[in-house]
């Protein structure tokens, strides 16, 4: 008898995306919240495709989510699995432990949850037993691995966690753990969860990262998945369900150096239309990034805001595309003794020699605090991590300043 | 470094294969002229440079005799001092080659250029009359930064502050401290309000946890109250069922004695009574219809009997109908023939009249008599041609007349006019003395005279003081930059003085204050001070000494009063000890501020006497300079300056009277020559000159007049005789036209007596119409007799059939034979219909007498489940049996049911145990205590619904609690604006330090490179204008700066203010200090100028030459010009330093 299972973890449900992009609102209408979709399409793909049993390795809540009705949303969702008799296991990750919902709403009988101190229960009517052991804290700093109790002889033994893998133990707080202990441990499956891109360790037994069902910043880049899994004859194989809605693309083109702006529109044109090949969800978010030496650096760079339009209306031809960010990385060519080079030049390193002065570090650091003090909590945490991100920050944005503004001089002079 | 040393014109323009070879450079300056004619290919030859370093433009002015695919140019190149031989092909790839025709980098040469561009390069180092004034205007028309714009002829940078101000705006645009419309103010509004929005909606983890919990309570109470309803409920349920039983029993009994008589009737009753009185009713309907048929058949019967046929009519009724479209068309010619001839005889005789007012006598037919179509076409061409001839002839005529007025009028006015052969040659006069220059010149010395007087009373007027004025300039005591340090050590000493002596007074307060205090603390210690406590010890030592020497008692007491004295006064110390500490301080203070206030006051006589001497110093230069000593010593500095103000101006009054002299001279011979040529009076040289003009345009304008009046003369006699001809050419035509009329009438009406007389046409279109009408009426009447004559050969056949027809008219038999044969077809339809209708009827009385016997059958069937005893002969009889029956039936059924409700309301098994059970609880005990329980079952159903209604109220609010994605959605709205905030803040503060940055930049580059650019284009200017001009300043306009050019008399003057020559001057010497900027910068490229100094005189010319020799020391210098004189001039100049080439003209390069 072949019995299939589904495998995800890191839903962080009702997490927002973070992107620039979604500021078009034909893009918000579709996307909405994405999280609840990939949860919904997981759920209608076990009820369509007779799947014996949802495995969730942790972190269902975003731990920064404390909204009751994301709860009702996953209880809604676990009912319907529960009237179409399929089962729900389902180990708290970090997220899970911290959030204060979790425990409120009572989730169906379907659903099974590991407590902290481990457990193992039989999936009715087949010799597969499912093990797993929840986060108690938001911190776990030692493996859970030793928790799990011994697996069944004689059975397919699949095991549910929530780690970040070989971490610096003690240093890590999300239960890490070797794959050398996993590897010994005697499961046929790991149904890992925690790190949101997806990696398959091991194949025998299998240890399985799915990633998380949807990204949901550049930073988790690509389409995304759930596991299945198809037991048969005791045998596992795997195979992956697209689950993201929308996924996030990095696009990156080498400017060619003698590219004028015919020939930069067409190779734009270009790894536009193979980002839209290259898409599996039903739409894309793409970071564009321009690199390269070309005599047209500054060009490209003052007409930046021209640029990011084209870009944005090349992606919305395809239907399916749309821009958050267009990164302008372009070097010039070292001039030489050039005239024309030269005023500007010495201007741009006029304003390099300026820029370091101390003086002029101080009073622009203060503007930099006092604007950045503006922003919302999180984004200012987001912006000054620590005294290092800061610093890095502040380099950064006075590097670009000197650029933007070579660049429009420059604009003006030829 | 760049140089050109040879030139290849190959193909370009108009040259083949010429070179042009400026040799390798000297020691010397390195200066070439080129002159040539106009057309030898000057300015071709500088374009052609350009060719060689920035390849050939897609429209090509140059390629008109060798067409641009075959264009070539080429030379030899010194790059950093090496040699490099290329030519340049119109080609879009590997356009420069070597000779070999390999092809060579571009950016040889764009190293070498620096990256200048072609239109930078003509701008700076190419320049003719058109570039040096448009690079020139662009500098002095700009309201942008003089020095920025000087310093951006050299870099190429133009207007930055645009730079600056654009990204002022964007910073702007997105923040603004304060500010409530920027966009990022409106951002914060934005996420402020989703916040609230998801505040107003969201349930959180702590209010979820609370409705669940009231709802869990509410559940459990909800439970219990049911509970204990439901156990009432039960004990009432079974009162009520003992009660309801009861009745039930004693209807049971009733039922029971009813059946009783009705035993014998059958179980069973399945026939229908509703059928039986149907079946009834069926019955007596059948034997109703049965007898009306029969009573109709016989009176059909004998209907038919009366009806008789008529074959013969019928027969002719088809015939008969075909004849009617016949007939219909007799009747119609019949009511219209009469009137159809009458109106033919009339058209005929129309004609005849016609014909005989045309003048036609005799003919007989007049329908032969009008001509056809096509003649009577040609009739009115012939007419129309004369009409028209005879119209062109008449204008024609009118047209010479008019031509021959005007020819008239132009003869006299010329006539009129006359010129004065007695007249000066006052034009003559002006040019030779280039008077317009000359008067301009002229007024612009005055007013420069005249300012110059101005601002020298204006000077002196400011030098005046209340009872003193200043006729001529006092001289110079003292510099005032002198005296400007002599007031400024005064102010220095003054307040040196008052600020010692402001110490003196704090330092007396100090000490006053310490004094103060040191009293007070002193009084506050209780009067110990030290030097009382000392006393008092000193006191009790001496008296102790005193009592020990005689030991009495009155020592003892005097020294133990000394004593108690003492230790009194040593207790107070010990317990103020903190106070005599401080006292002792203050007394530290005191002392100090005794020391202060002497040093203060030493301090204070130092500054006043230095104050003294200083002015006593400032007395005597007052004295000097014979001012009263009421001024103050700043006074005195703007005193100074003024008179250094006016003694410039005196010297610049003088200079520029000096150099007006020649001019005055000059004036004046010219309007005394004015005077004499107008034959009155000297009224100065702008007086004669307005004069003068005026004079000269008057004659001028007599002279145009004069010409355009021959001019007219000349054109209308022209005009007469065009006109004369015409006149002959209509004449003929209306002769030609007169003859073709009159053949055209005899071709078509030859009995037409007159062809000359009246217009025949409009009677001949009369005729034409009756004509056509006449013709039109034969035809109908022709048409109707015929139609009579068919009609009543096809009606004889049928009036023969039928008597009593012989002898009508055809229309009148036929109206008659019609009435017959429609009465007959009548009485054929109704016999038809009336035996139809009695065959029915005999079908009808056998059907009803089939089914009375089938019902008869039924009845005896269906009385067969009766016993004999019941009597079922008639369907009457049947119906009453089955009515008893079924009450039967009725009673049984009532019988068992009563019995299985008693039963089933008691539970038990039998209708013996419920008789028992009934006996058990009789229905006054049963209804007793039903009434008790009531009362207490409706207190348990209001607690009931009560407590249901609490549960709904939890469960609503707890369900309310749904998974809708609302705060989902807005929380992802307000994440997104906060990213756009975020991404906002970062783009504002790349653009703010960005603005910030350039502007210190552009600041600190300005200032490097603007002072030396001033000055050399201050020095350019100098000797190119010899010295005329001798200082370039920036002033302030608005928030910009304009450029101001010094004259040697001190007068200020914009660029666009100066003559073209000096304008050029100025361009010219900012490139030169430009070229000086770019080669100290290590850019050297050769420096063209295509004959700007045209507008040069001849000092001037020398000092440009000078200048260019200047370049060409730094570089080189290659100057193009038509010109002997600047040729001459330069080698005067340069000797052998200078190299001229000599450019011949395209002609003889041709005959070459």
């Amino acid at each position: 008898m072949t019995i299939k299972l589904l495998h995800t973890a890191d839903l962080h449900l009702d997490s927002p995306l973070r992107s620039l992009a979604m500021k078009d609102e034909t893009l918000r209408a579709e996307v909405k919240t994405a999280s609840r979709t990939a949860l919904s399409r997981m759920v209608r793909y076990c009820i369509d495709e007779g799947v014996a049993a949802l495995l969730i390795a942790g972190d269902l809540y975003d731990g920064r989510a404390r909204s009751a009705k994301t709860a009702a949303f996953l209880g809604h969702q676990m009912d319907l699995l529960h009237k179409a008799g399929i089962k729900v296991f389902y180990v708290k990750g970090n997220h899970d432990a911290e959030n204060p919902i979790s425990g409120e709403i009572a989730l169906p009988p379907n659903v099974h949850v590991f407590d902290g101190r481990g457990g193992k229960v039989r999936l009715e009517g087949a010799d597969i037993w499912i093990h797993g052991v929840s986060f108690r804290d938001k911190h776990a700093p030692e493996s859970l691995v030793p928790k799990f109790q011994p697996p069944e002889a004689e059975a397919v033994n699949i095991a549910l966690m929530h780690s970040s893998l070989t971490g610096a133990e003690g240093h890590d707080n999300y239960a890490p753990c070797t794959l050398a202990s996993l590897l010994d441990a005697g499961f046929d499956y790991w149904a890992l969860g925690h790190i949101h891109k997806r990696a398959l360790h091991s194949e025998n037994p299998w240890i399985v990262m799915p990633g998380c069902p949807q990204g949901r910043d550049i930073g988790e880049a690509g389409a995304k998945s759930a596991s299945l899994l198809t037991v048969d004859g005791g045998k596992i194989s795997v195979s992956e369900v697209l689950t993201s809605v929308v996924e996030f693309r990095h696009v990156s083109l080498t400017v060619e150096a003698s590219a004028d702006d015919a020939d930069l529109r067409r190779q734009l044109q270009k790894q536009v239309a193979h980002a839209a090949v290259e898409t599996k969800s039903e739409a894309a978010i793409l970071r564009v990034r321009l690199t390269g030496t070309t005599e047209h650096a500054w060009q490209f760079r003052r007409d930046s805001d021209y640029w990011r339009d084209s870009i944005a209306e090349m992606a919305a031809e395809t239907g399916r595309l749309w821009i958050e960010q267009v990164d302008f990385d372009l070097a010039a060519p070292k001039a030489d003794t050039a005239l024309m080079a030269d005023a500007t030049d010495e201007l741009r390193q006029m304003m390099e020699d300026i820029r370091r002065d101390a003086g002029f570090q101080a009073q622009a650091r203060v503007e930099f605090d006092q604007m950045l003090s503006q922003l919302p909590p999180d984004r200012r945490k987001d912006a000054l991590a620590d005294q290092a991100v800061a610093d890095a920050l502040f380099e950064k944005l006075g590097q670009d300043a000197v650029l933007a503004m070579t660049a429009r001089m420059l604009g003006v002079t030829r | 470094m760049m140089r050109l040393r040879r030139l290849d014109l190959s193909a370009f323009g108009h040259f083949t294969d010429h070179q042009m070879d400026f040799g390798s450079k000297g020691d010397g300056p390195d200066f070439h002229i080129i002159h040539g004619a106009n057309e030898a290919g000057k300015t071709t030859l500088m374009e052609g440079y350009l060719r060689l370093l920035f390849g050939f433009p897609n429209l090509e002015p140059y390629a008109f005799k060798h067409g641009r695919p075959n264009l070539r140019v080429g030379g030899v190149l010194e790059i950093d001092g090496q040699e490099t031989l290329l030519q340049r092909l119109p080609k879009r790839a590997n356009a420069l080659q070597n000779m070999d025709g390999d092809a060579l980098p571009e950016t040889l040469i764009q190293t070498a250029l620096g990256g200048l561009q072609i239109d930078d390069y003509r701008k700076l180092l190419c320049l003719d009359d058109a570039t040096i004034e448009t690079g020139g205007e662009e500098i002095s028309n700009s309201k942008g930064d003089i020095g920025r714009l000087l310093f951006s002829a050299a870099a190429g940078i133009s207007d930055l502050s645009e730079v600056l101000d654009q990204a002022a705006d964007q910073a702007a645009t997105f923040y603004k401290k304060g500010g409530s419309k920027s966009v990022f103010a409106q951002l914060k509004q934005t996420h402020t309000e989703l916040g609230q929005k998801i505040a107003a909606i969201d349930v959180t983890a702590a209010s979820y946890r609370q409705l669940r919990q009231g709802f869990e309570a509410a559940a459990k109470d909800e439970a219990a109250l049911r509970q204990t309803r439901d156990a009432l409920t039960k004990q009432q349920v079974r009162l009520s069922a003992v009660i309801q039983a009861h009745a039930i029993a004693a209807d049971l009994a009733a039922q029971q004695q009813a059946l009783a008589p009705l035993a014998h009737y059958p179980e069973i009753q399945d026939i229908d009574p509703d059928m039986l009185v149907q079946m009834m009713s069926r019955q007596a309907g059948l034997q109703a219809r049965r007898k009306v048929a029969e009573s109709d058949l016989a009176e059909m019967d004998a209907t038919l009997e009366g009806l008789i046929a008529q074959p013969v009519l019928l027969a002719i009724a088809p015939a008969l109908k075909d004849l009617e479209g016949f007939r219909a068309k007799a009747f119609a010619a019949e009511s219209d023939l009469s009137r159809r001839q009458v109106d033919y005889q009339q058209d005929l005789a129309d004609m005849q009249r016609l014909i005989a007012e045309l003048g036609v006598t005799g003919a007989p037919d007049p329908l032969g008599f009008v001509p056809d179509d096509r003649a009577l076409a040609g009739l009115e061409r012939a007419y129309q041609t004369l009409d028209a001839a005879q119209v062109a002839d008449g204008a024609a005529q009118k047209e010479l007349l008019h031509a021959q007025a005007q020819r008239d009028i132009a003869n006299a006015a010329a006539a009129q006019l006359q010129t004065d052969p007695e007249s000066p040659d006052l034009a003559a006069l002006l040019t030779r003395y280039d008077a317009a220059e000359l008067v301009q010149q002229d007024s612009s010395i005055g007013q420069n005279l005249a300012r110059l007087r101005a601002e020298i009373a204006e000077c002196l007027a400011a030098l005046g003081l209340p009872g003193q004025r200043f006729d001529v300039v006092p001289p110079a005591t003292i510099a005032a930059a002198e005296a400007g340090k002599l007031a400024q050590d005064i102010g220095l000493a003054q307040a040196q003085e008052q600020s010692a002596n402001a110490a003196e007074i704090a330092a007396r307060v100090d000490l006053d204050q310490a004094r103060a205090r040191q009293a007070a603390m002193v009084e506050s210690a209780g009067g110990i001070e030290y030097a009382a406590a000392a006393d008092l010890r000193q006191t009790r030592d001496r008296l102790w000494d005193q009592h020990r020497d005689t030991l009495t008692a009155n020592t003892a007491d005097v020294f133990a009063k000394a004593m108690a004295q003492d230790d009194s006064a040593t207790a107070r110390r010990l317990g103020q000890a903190g106070d005599l500490a401080a006292l002792q301080q203050v007394r530290i203070k005191v002392a100090e501020a005794e020391a202060a206030l002497q040093s203060a006051s030493e301090h204070s006589a130092r500054a006043q006497a230095a104050l003294a001497g200083l002015n006593a110093r400032f007395k005597g230069y007052l004295a000097d300079s014979g001012l009263p000593d009421t001024v103050s010593p700043s006074g005195f500095v703007d005193w100074l300056r003024l008179c250094e103000l006016a003694r410039r101006a005196e010297a610049a009054f003088t200079r520029a009277e000096a150099a007006a002299s020649g001019h005055f001279a000059e004036a004046k011979a010219l309007a005394a020559a004015l005077a004499a040529a107008l034959d009155m009076p000297d009224v100065g040289l702008a007086g004669s000159y307005r004069l003068a003009r005026a004079k000269v345009e008057a004659q001028q304008e007599q002279a145009r007049q004069i010409a355009a009046a021959k001019d007219d003369l000349a054109r209308e006699t022209a005009a007469v005789a065009v006109r004369q001809k015409a006149v002959v050419r209509c004449q003929d035509a209306l002769a030609a036209a007169l003859a073709a009329r009159r053949t055209q009438v005899k071709t078509c009406l030859p009995d037409l007596p007159d062809t000359e007389g009246e217009n025949p046409l409009p009677g001949l279109r009369k005729l034409r119409q009756i004509s056509e009408r006449a013709v039109l009426h034969q035809r109908q009447i022709s048409g109707m007799c015929a139609d009579q004559t068919l009609f009543s050969d096809r009606l004889a056949p049928l009036q023969a059939v039928v008597s009593g027809c012989d002898g009508l008219a055809p229309l009148a038999a036929f109206a008659k034979l019609s009435a017959l044969v429609q009465q007959a077809e009548g009485a054929e339809e109704k016999r038809h219909a009336l035996q139809s209708k009695r065959d029915e009827l005999g079908q009808t009385c056998r059907q009803i007498n089939a089914e009375l016997l089938e019902m008869e059958q039924q009845l005896r069937q269906l009385a067969k489940g009766f016993s004999d005893s019941i009597v079922t002969d008639t369907l009457e009889d049947l119906r009453q049996a089955v009515q008893r029956a079924k009450q039967a039936v009725d009673l049984r059924a009532e019988v068992n049911r009563l019995t299985v409700e008693l039963i089933a309301r008691l539970g038990v098994e039998t209708p013996e145990t419920a008789v028992e059970t009934l006996a058990e609880t009789p229905l006054e005990q049963a209804e007793g205590d039903s009434l008790l329980i009531a009362a207490d079952l409706e207190q348990a159903h209001l607690a009931v619904e009560v407590a249901i209604a609490a549960t709904a109220t939890a469960k609503s609010a707890l369900n309310a609690v749904d998974g809708d994605a609302d705060v989902a959605e807005l929380t992802q709205q307000r994440r997104t604006v906060e990213a756009e905030m975020q991404a906002g803040v970062l783009k504002y503060l790349e653009v703010r330090l960005g603005h910030n940055l350039a502007e210190r930049a552009i600041r600190r580059y300005r200032d490097k490179h603007r002072s030396a650019m001033m000055r050399d284009t201050e020095k350019a200017f100098e000797v190119l204008t010899n010295g005329a001009y001798r200082q370039l300043k920036t002033q302030p306009d608005g928030a910009a700066e304009v450029l101001v050019a010094i004259t040697a008399g001190g007068a200020a003057k914009q660029a666009h203010a100066m003559s073209k020559g000096t304008r050029f001057q100025l361009y010219l010497a900012l490139r030169a200090a430009a070229y000086e900027q770019i080669a100290t910068n290590g850019l050297v490229l050769p420096f063209f100028c295509d004959d700007v100094f045209e507008t040069f005189d001849e000092t001037r010319t020398r000092a440009a030459c000078a200048l260019m020799r200047q370049i060409g020391q730094r570089g080189q210098a290659i100057y193009l010009t038509h010109h002997q004189h600047v040729v001459d001039i330069a080698k005067e100049l340069c000797g052998d330093e200078l190299q001229v080439h000599q450019l011949q003209t395209s002609a003889a390069l041709s005959e070459i």
